[in-house]
């Protein structure tokens, strides 16, 4: 994967920012587009409660309607579902406790799961082996199922939420970092760092963190969209965040029970917002591991 | 080798041991299971207490966890509270389910994401290119539980070809198959056409190309066979993907397989029945990737030495 | 060398790579004493265990067996705290600066970190010390501002030699400091280091496979085959009292660059993790014996030890004894 491959061709941090700019001017439209589309359904989702009506009042004289259909209390840009809640306020909502959790939890995750990998891959020997094993039980449970049996055990929330899918980020970040970690540990670079006299914590901070830094903002922005779909699946299989909060992944739940009566917005509009997220996310990641390291263009996630 | 296989094997024990435990003790740990699934279904204290005698629940914990060991190690997972039969029957009931579906997706992956990659490795830039790299982002990153709902909105509502859920006739098998085969098909054709474009740059290529033989025959013959290893490695390890995919796609499609059961079983707190499928699904996941790793040694020896 | 007790004193010390049956010694039974003041120059072909030796020596990689006495401590039995309490007093230069170098720090930080990291000065006292050490290596104290990719290789490597005596140590290991510049820059290096010791007081240990810079900079030579000592001799009159076959072959080719053991030395160029696969390099008795003109039965079963041909010269040969002073092989 990734490695600090020539020190000649790494800037100090000033320069860093500058080559990212730099990129940035450069990269394709499509990758300008998914930040701006980033920005704006971030930007909603930060404002949301100011933007919209409040997402658990019901209009029950104007239940199941379809986009821009009026009510008692107005239009409905994108219509109404089984209660009379206004669609757009309940995605807006749902999209505002989507990103809470999934940044929290990719941040848990990933604060864990760096420092566990870096400790790994440093210290190497039966610490190392002991957390690679853990590593290996995790991964013989597959992610869903096991967020899904702590999400049944503990009681609902979003904290439980939270932890829980900060479980599954925590071997990547745990595995990517070990395996970076391993391949600097030998260099010149730690070396020199170990003979100047400076202490493991130092050298895995000041030294072997920074170096690094590149390939955990990559996994950084590929994980954020895998922990987004991840709590979206666990609210559509009623695990999430209980009712009446509502969550994405509900709401989809909910609507597929009345696409055959033909109200697809209950479902197409949430389904759209979220792919169109994730798809932007996506993109931003790709690109960033494209500029990071330019052999992996063209190479499937 | 043989002590490669051994060690590995023993390995993979260990952690089917260290799962059932960690399950065991999740499940248990945190509450009644009698009390949780008997809640709210109208039973009395005396039933629930009744039944806990029966079901040994009264008992400490590491008593109960010491005779779990023993019995799984025996072939004997307990029993379903909800239903009050063997556990182990009633994963056998839907596993063929999920292994239908399952086979069903891989061989829509094979069948159609082989010469799609291929395809677009020959018209490399062309317009079929541009539209397979946009198709294949998208498929990407559209969850499951969009594509399942769009595909029953457009083929079951709308169109009305195909049932929307259950798995009653022959053709319900068809959507929710599509949709667990989406993202490996996506992967596996995406990562065809990149091994097959860095085949293309190797000499044997170029000498076949030198001996005149026509194009079709150098991709079939050359290039698509040295470009189908990775491909294979990508394949298996999507199939441990697809186990954890089933829970969500049997749910949306109400499938009756062992993914929908998982869900429902834990959304019922049936703890005895959900600890059986938990370590089901690890044992099947440990399982490949144990053949992975011994394929992989017997191809290619260093591997042995990491 | 006014002190009379040594400020290192290795013995009998082993570093070994990969564990059980497979285990191969970089460096086996290697002993030496180095008194202050003195520059040991330490040589051999590629992968003969100098520069695991030399990070032996720091306890950079802890050794499987033998003793490093550093002014009288024990550094094998010290811990990761007191060891690390103890680095000021030994530092090290690396063999190439743009990668021991931190490509995201300014010269100014990698000097002031050294400081912190031994708690010997910070704020404008610190910024006096590296002011002060830029200008010893002869670097402008505006160097301090900039960031490594600013610099030329030798520029680098003063930057790497101020880093490692910023400290002010007594023993600084130089691991091949000139093997990764232009020769242009290399006397310069070469002549800063000597200066340096001069004026700091410093005791050497350097590293090299170039035989003139060594005899240039070095009161002593050690030459090591395969990780073992071969001979150590002062380096003023190394030819004529060279005994062993190999360091004459070296000397040898010194005056033929083209000779066959260059060529055979670039051939020998394994790093560790292939020599596993190969037990033929380390046969019982003198490593030395399939290349040896003057093998006989004993040295394929008993290994030499390191006798004393006179005060600091040792060889560890069966045969120096009938070997004719002064002939090269």
């Amino acid at each position: 994967m990734i490695s600090v491959s020539d020190p000649r061709a790494e800037a100090p941090a000033t320069e860093q920012s500058a080559r990212l700019r730099r990129a940035l001017a450069k990269s394709p439209p499509s990758v300008r587009a998914a930040f701006a589309a980033v920005a704006l359904v971030v930007l909603v989702a930060a404002l949301g409660p100011l933007l919209t009506r409040d997402p658990t009042a019901q209009d029950l004289l104007a239940v199941l309607r379809p986009p821009f259909a009026t009510g008692s209390a107005g239009t409905y840009l994108l219509g109404t579902d089984q209660l009379g809640r206004d669609l757009l306020a309940r995605l807006v909502s749902g999209m505002r406790t989507s990103f809470v959790i999934t940044f929290s939890a990719v941040l848990v995750g990933g604060l864990v799961g760096t420092a566990i990998g870096l400790a790994s891959g440093y210290l190497g020997g039966r610490v190392d082996n002991l957390l690679m094993r853990i590593v290996d039980i995790q991964l013989a449970v597959p992610g869903v199922l096991l967020v899904l049996t702590l999400a049944a055990v503990l009681r609902p929330g979003v904290g439980t939420t939270i932890c829980v899918l900060s479980l599954i980020v925590w071997v990547i970040y745990a595995r990517v970092a070990r395996a970076q970690v391993l391949s600097l540990r030998e260099t010149d670079l730690v070396m020199a760092a170990r003979a100047t006299g400076c202490s493991n914590a130092r050298i895995l901070l000041y030294h072997v963190l920074p170096n690094i830094a590149g390939s955990i903002w990559v996994i950084t922005t590929l994980e954020f969209a895998h922990v987004m779909i991840a709590e979206a699946a666990l609210g559509y299989l009623g695990l999430g965040v209980p009712p009446p909060a509502p969550t994405l992944g509900a709401m989809i739940s909910e609507g597929q029970r009345y696409l055959q009566l033909g109200k697809w917005w209950l479902v197409v509009m949430p389904g759209v917002i979220v792919s169109l997220t994730i798809i932007s996310i996506n993109a931003i990641g790709n690109w960033l591991r494209d500029i990071h390291d330019p052999r992996s263009r063209g190479r499937p996630g | 080798m043989i002590r490669f296989i051994a060690l590995r094997i023993a390995a993979a024990f260990v952690v089917l041991f260290v799962v059932a435990s960690a399950t065991f003790f999740v499940l248990n740990l945190t509450g009644d299971p009698v009390t949780a699934v008997l809640q709210g279904t109208g039973a009395s204290q005396e039933e629930i207490a009744a039944l806990k005698v029966e079901l040994g629940y009264d008992r400490p914990i590491i008593v109960r966890y010491g005779e779990f060991i023993w019995s799984v190690a025996h072939g004997d997972f307990g029993v379903s509270i909800r239903y009050g039969q063997p556990s182990i029957d009633m994963v056998m009931e839907r596993l063929p389910y999920t292994l239908i579906l399952g086979g069903t997706a891989i061989a829509i992956v094979v069948v159609l994401g082989l010469p799609i990659g291929i395809l677009a490795a020959l018209f490399r830039g062309g317009w079929f290119d541009r539209v397979f790299s946009a198709a294949t982002g998208l498929a990407q990153s559209v969850p499951h539980f969009v594509v399942g709902p769009l595909l029953i909105l457009f083929f079951a509502v709308l169109l009305g070809w195909l049932p929307v859920s259950g798995g009653a006739s022959s053709s319900s098998i068809i959507l929710p198959a599509l949709t667990l085969a989406l993202y490996p098909l996506a992967l596996v054709s995406r990562v065809l056409r990149a091994s097959m474009l860095e085949t293309i740059e190797q000499d044997y290529v170029l000498t076949a190309e030198s001996k005149g033989l026509s194009k079709p025959v150098i991709v079939l013959r050359h290039m698509a066979r040295n470009a189908l290893l990775p491909v294979l490695t990508v394949i298996a390890l999507q199939i441990i993907a697809m186990i954890g995919g089933t829970i969500v796609v049997e749910s949306i499609f109400s499938w009756p397989g062992l993914g929908s059961f998982a869900r429902d079983t834990l959304l019922a707190s049936d703890f005895p029945l959900a600890q059986t499928i938990i370590i089901f699904v690890a044992a099947a996941v440990v399982t490949i990737n144990l053949v992975v790793d011994i394929v992989y040694a017997l191809v290619d020896p260093r591997i042995r030495l990491k | 060398m006014t002190d009379a007790s040594p400020l290192v004193s290795v013995s009998d010390l082993s570093v070994e790579f990969g564990g059980g049956r497979r285990a191969f010694r970089a460096v086996d039974g290697v002993s030496f004493e180095l008194m202050r003041g003195e520059t040991l120059g330490v040589i051999g072909e590629s992968g003969c265990g100098k520069s695991t030796l030399v990070r032996a020596v720091l306890q950079l990689l802890r050794p499987a067996g033998g003793s490093v006495l550093f002014k009288g401590r024990e550094l094998t039995r010290l811990g990761g705290r007191e060891l690390r309490r103890m680095r000021h007093q030994m530092q090290m230069i690396f063999q190439d600066p743009r990668s021991s170098l931190d490509p995201r720090w300014s010269v100014g930080k990698t000097l002031r970190e050294p400081l912190a990291v031994h708690g010997i000065a910070s704020g404008r006292e610190a910024d006096r010390l590296v002011d002060e050490m830029l200008e010893a290596v002869a670097l402008p104290s505006s160097a301090g501002t900039r960031y490594p990719h600013e610099f030329s290789g030798g520029q680098l490597q003063r930057i790497a030699i101020a880093r490692a005596l910023v400290v002010k140590p007594e023993l600084v290991v130089c691991d091949e400091p000139t093997a990764s510049l232009d020769v242009s820059v290399q006397a310069q290096v070469v002549n800063l280091l000597s200066e340096l010791q001069e004026r700091f007081g410093l005791t050497y240990i350097f590293i090299s496979h170039d035989l003139a810079i060594v005899r240039h900079l070095a009161h002593r030579v050690m030459i090591m085959y395969f990780g073992r000592v071969a001979e150590i001799l002062p380096s003023e009159d190394i030819a004529p009292a060279a005994r062993h076959p190999y360091t004459r072959t070296l000397l040898s080719a010194v005056r033929d660059p083209a000779s066959a053991i260059q060529r055979r030395a670039r051939t020998l160029d394994i790093a560790p993790a292939e020599a596993l696969e190969l037990p033929l390099l380390q046969p019982d008795g003198c490593y030395y014996q399939m290349r040896c003109a003057h093998a006989e039965a004993r040295c394929r079963s008993v290994t030499p030890t390191l006798d004393e041909v006179e005060a600091s010269h040792s060889v560890a040969c069966h045969r120096w004894r009938s070997l004719a002073q002064g002939t090269a092989a």
